[in-house]
């Protein structure tokens, strides 16, 4: 059997052979040894006599002939799948065969399914732990055996190591020192150990201990940390933190298989703090936590009668472990200054600001060094959805729980204490780089220099300036900082900006106004400086926005530009947006004919905010076209008395804000939910449950229990009572009849088949008095392709899961309902629209409802809502004029503005228009408020600023403008998808060597280790396979 | 790929060919563990077409437990008449036989399998006979019953009387096999006569049988069953539909009948399970308890919910599934290509548990926030191989139903991921604790995932094409003498056997091994 299968590959093989012997080129298949990789660890080793030197005595810079040493940094990766270690000598970049006489590459076997590994950092040995269960370990690998074995040298088998048994499943490993090493200088270090064979171990004279690999890390005792070498354990399932003697272990004698005796354990703390003090919050978030209808939203069943501590990823900084936590919300915080009396500090706790009552565990941490502030974070992941939470802990700083960052209600898809990406975040890992320029003045280089954009400065730090061309200074990839990175399951390494020394040079090269506050490109004012331009030369990167570089927040790829010379890269408009109308197709804004009886879409200006103004412009396409001001840009003619085409604004304070491309519309009486086909009518007997009363004959009332209609958006009559107040509609009769006319509308969109059995049935037919009962559903409510108006039912109370709602036109609505329950018996097709309104939606509808006390349908008062909209209303006209005659088009009246309602409408709707001028044309001035519309007339949404201006005719359902904005935002990521691994890859572990100027990075799909270099965060070579 | 060539070509008909050996297993593509843990079925497909139909076994579990290797350190592990085998550099650590023909053979009478054949099927026995063990003693099969070829999986349901009933898809006919069996494991499908079951126990043939007149689509595959059996999913994998069947529970003897098919979702839907059902739902009014399935594609990275609208409000009723949401899959490279979806409702049914010394109001209470403990999902991906994870996020106070998954996590598997499955293993300390386990059907591999640690403890190798996985496991209990148990049975599709996998962690020698085979080794015809 196996003899056939052989056979057939090796005719396969021929043939593959065959068939590539027809190519001139043959490329042979990278040949790939490592597989499942898990965790990878750096030593440095002088690879002639085998021994660990300083890790920052590697590489070698000097030639081996002349100091007689061939240092190397080797990397040690765990093999989840085969339970053993692989060598990578980064020198000569390969992979290590331990057996060359055997085929393939072979590695260093270990016992099964290895977790945490270690190496000294004087290079003498790797310390690893094993998971199999029932044989759970610490295993030490000298390096002076990790390489292959000369002849006489000992087989690389499990039986070369040193060994021993621990109590449970280990996770992860960490090195740390007692720096009083005892009376004779490398003594036990701890005085604890009571087992006499360990201890003997520990006390091992250099001597007596194995000779065949030797190890002593007395020898590296002086490198930091100095000391006597500790490993320190986690124990998930113990919910424990072990510290072992490293020299111990190593002594250990080969093939037996000892327990470990620990120094010190250390059992995590599992009981969260009963008060918890809530999360500080930035000034725009003030409000927020009191806020009455931000009540918690999501239960996450009852909270845990006892925690169990899952000591998950450690981070080590200055004496202080920081242990993630997949049992408990806490993040522990290990005073290991002496490690032979371990202590556990206050812990952080994490939470979440959007689900307050969760308890959040964290799989994995990393810490930075401290900041030029004194503030230090700590990144950890939270282990329900994948995001980043950042703690300061920082010695000024008493926070333990997560920051919350400012800018919330700019970025409303991403919660303010969570960095977060489209796939989850697998590990990350915290650093400090620079890449400093010399002096020309002192010849010396300083560490830390910031940036300095004063064009009238000419300080070291004006010297890491944006070059002109861009390819040198400020810019995106170039990392001078602090900054975290983020292996995504996506296959790729993302940054975000923590403290970028050049963050005050990317920024537009125009000052904005004196003011307190920010313009429209989120700028203040700068005081002293006129331009950022001096004689065509910038001392700034000239990039859009003033918020290019966040804390905390995704690094961007690119240089956002509007600079039509170089490219643009920054949002824009792919063209001005487009009208639709379904009766008649495509409409410009022409100012003669039909198009004058259409809507107008027009930008307004951005409104003075603080005192500080700044010039309005948008780029469509690679052209800026601003509203007035500057000659070198065309104009936008925004007066629907004298445009000929649509248009809008893109606000820029946050552009971040921006996909990478999206297409917007904003559509009249246009879709809120989309829709759906699992809506129900049921006749309702009693009280409903949450109406609380019982339903006049005059109510119909749809469930759809995952419609989910308040996340959906859908606006009540409450709701648009809400919004008629909000533009001063005062009075009792208006504000209702604006309610009614405005509140969102179910139109039921079922067809009546001939085949549905229901109309023929003659308990329906006798039950609604009509023998050809679906013919008279048809001449009630009209057909899906002419849809009467009688299928469109208001919706008067909105609940989550249920609306409540009456016929929209007037007359018997108590017939009406009947008939409904007569045409709709079953489940049924239905859209949810708004109504008279233009609604605007681009990749989802931007609204503030959230379910509130009784699943009710209300605003949520949020800050952090604020900016999100989706409703348009119409400006329309008072002026006398406007209410002249249309039907010939050639003699349209002097009126440029659709005329305000008056009464009712054809279809018996009565209307309200909120946004009525007396003028018959000119263009919304936000600066001059005597214009007597409401702030809410103009459409000032997070990505888009305009108002529409009713036509001469009304509008109608469904016609729609629509626009893209293309040049948004993407985070700066490197993926570590390549010629050699193909799209199998996912990063399972980042470590960074300084030595390297790189993140090494482990590919757990591929099996592979990359290098991604840390000038530009580009791949360094093809990954090691 | 011939054989699949085979598969789409071919369909059943069991008039003609060679009756399936009914005591062989052969290609088997689906098992289930009866509630009692008495009894293992299995579902052979005959996925060669060497036979004319395919077969359904029935075998006894406690003969089976009987026959697992017992480890041990030292002969008082043992029972009398018994030592530990725990000498030499071949010690088993089983015990074994001290006198007569077998003694100190670790095998005994099934005999060693040769050391070589060990990588390709792993275990060092040679596999159980089933109708003629080879130590002698009661068969090993308990019952079985022909079915139509290609069927793709087995669900197991009790009816509302605590009847057991089991699903089956067959691609062959494009029909759903229900076949009742008895207390002692025999299995009735109106086999009575030709040996296979009727037409009567064929749902999805016959337009007749629904108001809709619809006939059962091509290629089903996947099936999910929700947890009173009222409603019946079953993926089409190469169309983008689900069928609907439906069990009238008031009728339970009628069988399941088709009732919908949802179409235009998106192509090749693999991946189906049903969401368990809450103990809270009972509290809740009758319209808000809808049974939901999960389903993924091969095609699409995202997972759909499918709700079953049993539309009792109508008359005539016409049940239907209707797509309730998206959840886009965002976690690996490129998040397509999942074959596999299991949702773990262990730490839900835990808190549930805690609410039985309730009653009245407290118990509805309990209920009700148990309710909103998150399920896990558990998705295998093909791009790259990985195991995606998440949970859902309920929201009880709002809506009953918020059942679609966000994902957090992503591990790397070996190649070939499939099937996964939540099962239980014993830890060391004799404790049950949920695993979830992933066939690498490629790659050999079962891998044993922590979800509380995130991590994998163990990969299991595994014989060829493993397939199809079920749980047998008992909690201790001193009071009953009852040591407890943890083991799995294993399909191997390619080799035509079951692998008995220890997952008792006691065992610590043989935890994650197969310790046992059953039913000969049978390579496929073209590797002969």
């Amino acid at each position: 059997m196996i003899r056939d299968s052989l056979s057939v590959k090796f005719s396969l093989t021929l043939v593959l052979f065959g068939l590539a012997a027809c190519q001139t080129t043959v490329e042979p298949p990278p040949m790939r040894s490592l597989a499942n990789s898990g965790r990878v660890s750096l030593l440095c080793l002088e690879y002639t006599s085998q021994r660990g030197r300083d890790l920052r005595a590697c590489p070698d810079s000097v030639d081996p002939l002349i100091d007689h040493e061939d240092r190397r940094v080797m990397a040690l990766v765990t093999q989840s799948l085969r339970g053993e270690v692989a060598v990578i000598d980064m020198h000569d970049s390969r992979v290590v065969d331990e057996e060359p006489a055997l085929p393939g590459t072979e590695f260093l076997p270990l016992g099964a399914n290895p977790s945490g590994i270690v190496s000294t950092p004087g290079g003498s040995a790797t310390f690893v732990g094993t998971t199999e269960p029932g044989r759970e370990a610490l295993f030490a690998l000298p390096s002076s055996c990790i390489l292959p074995p000369a002849v006489g040298e000992p087989a690389r088998d499990l039986s070369l190591w040193s060994t021993c048994r621990l109590p449970a499943a280990p996770a992860e490993l960490e090195l740390v020192a007692v720096a009083d090493g005892g009376p004779d200088g490398y003594g036990v270090g701890c005085q604890g150990a009571k087992d006499k064979a360990w201890y003997a171990a520990a006390t091992m004279p250099v001597a007596e201990r194995r000779q065949d690999c030797p190890a002593s890390l007395e020898d590296e005792a002086h490198l930091a940390p100095v000391g006597r070498r500790k490993l320190v354990v986690t124990f998930p399932t113990l919910g424990m933190v072990g510290v072992y003697d490293a020299q111990a272990l190593l002594n250990q004698k080969p093939g037996t298989f000892p327990p470990c005796v620990p120094d010190a354990m250390v059992a995590l703390r599992v009981t969260p703090p009963t008060a918890l003090a809530p999360q500080a919050l930035p000034a725009d978030l003030v409000g927020s936590a009191t806020c009455a209808v931000a009540a918690p939203r999501y239960e996450f069943g009852p909270a845990p009668t006892a925690y169990q501590s899952r000591p998950a990823g450690v981070a080590l900084q200055g004496g202080k472990m920081f242990v993630a936590d997949l049992g408990t919300p806490l993040v522990h915080v290990l005073d290991l200054s002496n490690p032979c009396a371990p202590s556990e500090l206050e812990p952080l706790l994490p939470r979440s600001f959007d689900e307050p009552k969760r308890d959040v565990r964290t799989r994995d941490l990393s810490v930075s060094e401290p900041l030029r502030s004194g503030e230090q974070f700590v990144y950890a992941i939270d282990d329900a959805d994948g995001s980043a939470m950042v703690f300061d802990v920082g010695a000024k700083s008493s926070q333990r729980t997560p920051l919350v960052r400012p800018g919330s209600p700019e970025l409303p898809f991403e919660p303010p204490d969570r960095i977060r990406f489209d796939a989850p975040i697998r590990d990350l890992l915290l650093l400090s780089h620079d890449a400093p320029i010399v002096d020309p003045n002192t010849g010396t280089t300083t560490l830390g220099t910031l940036c300095d954009p004063n064009p009238n400065s000419d300080s070291v730090g004006s010297l890491y300036r944006t070059s002109s061309d861009r390819t040198r200074g400020a810019g995106p990839r170039k990392f001078r900082g602090t900054f975290g990175f983020m292996a995504l399951g996506s296959g790729s390494v993302a940054a975000v900006d923590i403290e970028d020394f050049d963050e005050a040079c990317r920024r537009p090269v125009s000052n904005t106004t004196p003011g307190t506050g920010r313009d429209w490109r989120g700028c203040a004012y700068a005081p002293g400086i006129a331009s950022y331009m001096t004689d065509a030369v910038a001392s700034v990167s000239d990039e859009v926005s003033c918020n290019i570089v966040q804390r905390h927040r995704a690094r961007g790829s690119m240089a956002m530009l509007m600079d039509t010379g170089i490219g643009v890269t920054a949002p824009n408009l792919r063209s001005l947006p487009q009208l639709s109308d379904p009766l008649s197709g495509d409409v410009g804004a022409s100012q003669v004919g039909p198009a004058r009886l259409r809507p107008r879409l027009l930008a307004v200006p951005f409104a003075a905010d603080g005192g500080v103004t700044s010039p309005s412009q948008v780029l469509v396409g690679s052209t800026a076209m601003a509203i007035e001001g500057d000659l070198n840009q065309s104009l936008l003619d925004v007066d629907p008395g004298t445009t000929e085409s649509h248009s809008l604004l893109l606000p820029l304070g946050e552009p971040r804000v921006y996909a990478s491309q999206e297409s917007f519309t904003a559509t009249y009486e246009g879709a809120v939910l989309l829709p759906r086909s699992t809506g129900r009518l049921p006749v309702v007997s009693g009280t409903d449950e949450r109406v609380g009363r019982p339903l006049r004959d005059t109510e119909l009332l749809l469930r759809d229990a995952d419609a989910l209609f308040c996340d959906a958006g859908v606006s009540d009559e409450a709701l648009a009572l809400a919004t008629g107040e909000s533009m001063g509609l005062a009075s009792g009769r208006r504000r209702s009849d604006f309610a009614s006319g405005h509140a969102d509308y179910v139109q039921l969109t079922d067809k009546f088949s001939v085949d549905d059995a229901y109309f023929a049935s003659t308990a329906a037919q006798a039950a609604c008095g009509e023998t050809d009962l679906r013919g008279a559903c048809e001449e009630w409510f009209g057909t899906t392709e002419l849809p009467l108006a009688t299928r469109d039912l208001r919706v008067t109370e909105a609940y989550h899961d249920r609306l409540l709602l009456e016929p929209r036109v007037p007359g018997d609505e108590a017939a009406w309902v009947k008939r409904v329950h007569c045409c709709f018996p079953s489940v049924h097709n239905y859209v949810v629209r708004g109504g008279q309104q233009w609604v605007v939606r681009g990749s989802r509808l931007l609204h503030d409802i959230i379910p509130g006390a009784g699943v009710r349908c209300v605003r949520d008062c949020s800050p952090r809502k604020a900016h999100l909209k989706s409703r348009a209303f119409e400006v329309t006209s008072s002026a006398a004029e406007c209410r002249k005659s249309t039907e010939n088009l050639s003699k349209l009246p002097a009126c440029w503005i659709g005329a305000q309602a008056t009464g009712p409408s054809e279809d018996g709707v009565p209307q309200v228009d909120p946004c009525v001028t007396a003028l018959v044309k000119g263009a919304i001035d936000p600066s001059r408020p005597s214009a007597g519309l409401p702030a809410a007339c103009v459409f000032a949404g997070l990505q888009s600023r305009f108002a529409v201006y009713r036509g001469l005719a009304p509008s109608h359902r469904d016609m729609a403008f629509s626009w893209s904005i293309a040049g948004g935002w993407s985070p700066l990521s490197t993926s570590l998808v390549n010629a050699s691994v193909g799209m199998t890859v996912l990063p399972e572990f980042m470590l960074h060597s300084p030595q390297l100027n790189a993140i090494v990075v482990v590919d757990s799909a591929s099996g592979g280790v990359s290098l991604l270099s840390l000038e530009g965060l580009v791949p360094q070579g093809l990954p090691f396979l | 790929m011939a054989l699949a060539g085979l598969a789409f070509t071919a369909c059943y008909s069991n008039g003609d060919g060679i009756a399936p050996p009914l005591s062989q297993i052969y290609f088997p593509v689906g098992v289930a563990t009866s509630p009692d843990q008495s009894r293992l079925y299995v579902v052979s497909s005959d996925f060669d077409l060497q036979y004319n139909a395919g077969a359904l076994h029935s075998l006894d579990l406690k003969r089976v437990r009987q026959l697992v290797p017992r480890d041990c350190d030292k002969d008082a592990d043992c029972v009398a008449g018994e030592r530990c085998d725990a000498a030499g550099d071949s010690a088993s650590h089983w015990c074994v036989a001290k006198a007569g023909k077998f003694a100190g053979k670790p095998c005994g009478a099934l005999g060693e399998r040769a050391v070589g054949e060990r990588i390709i099927v792993p275990g060092r026995c040679n596999n159980v006979d089933l109708t003629s063990p080879q130590m002698g003693g009661a068969p090993v099969q308990v019952d079985s019953v022909e079915l139509g070829a290609f069927a793709s999986d087995l669900v197991l349901r009790q009816g509302p009387k605590g009847e057991q009933r089991l699903f089956i898809p067959v691609r062959g006919e494009s029909s759903l096999h229900w076949i009742d069996v008895d207390k002692s494991g025999g299995l009735h499908c109106g086999q009575e006569g030709s040996g296979s079951c009727d037409s009567i126990h064929r749902a999805g043939l016959d337009s007749s049988d629904n108001s809709r007149g619809l006939r059962m689509p091509p290629e089903p595959f996947g099936i999910a069953v929700s947890a009173k059996a009222e409603a019946i999913a079953i993926t089409h994998q190469t169309s983008g539909a689900v069928s609907l069947f439906t069990q009238d529970l008031a009728h339970w003897s009628r069988g399941p009948e088709l009732e919908f098919i949802l179409q235009n979702l998106p192509l090749r839907p693999v991946a189906l399970a049903a969401v368990p059902r809450s103990l809270a739902s009972d509290l809740l009014e009758p319209s808000s308890l809808q049974v939901g399935f999960l389903t993924a594609y091969r095609d699409t990275p995202q997972v759909d919910l499918l709700r079953y609208y049993p539309d009792a409000g109508a008359n005539p009723s016409r049940p239907f599934l209707a797509l309730a949401g998206s959840a886009q899959v965002r976690a690996n490279l490129l998040d397509y290509d999942s074959r596999g979806i299991a949702v773990d409702g262990s730490e839900r049914a835990d808190c549930e548990a805690s609410c039985a010394g309730e009653s009245g109001a407290k118990a509805s209470a309990c209920a009700l926030s148990c309710a909103n403990v998150p399920l896990g999902v558990f998705l295998s991906s093909r791009s790259p191989a990985s195991l995606i994870s998440g949970f859902t996020q309920p929201d009880t106070w709002a809506t009953p139903n918020r059942d679609l998954p966000r994902f957090s996590d992503v591990v790397a598997l070996p190649y070939g991921p499939s099937r996964v499955e939540i099962g239980k293993i014993m830890t060391s300390a004799g404790k049950l604790e949920t695993r979830v386990f992933i066939l690498c059907f490629d790659a050999r591999r079962l891998a044993v995932y922590d979800p509380t640690r995130r991590l994998v403890e163990r990969w299991i190798t595994t014989g060829r094409g493993p397939h199809a996985l079920s749980f047998d496991y008992q909690a201790p209990d001193p009071s009953r003498g009852e040591p407890g148990h943890a083991l799995a049975y294993l399909a191997h599709f390619t080799d035509s056997y079951l692998g008995v996998l220890q997952l008792d962690q006691r065992a610590r020698r043989t935890y994650g091994e197969v310790v046992l085979g059953l039913a000969p080794v049978t390579a496929p015809r073209a590797s002969k």
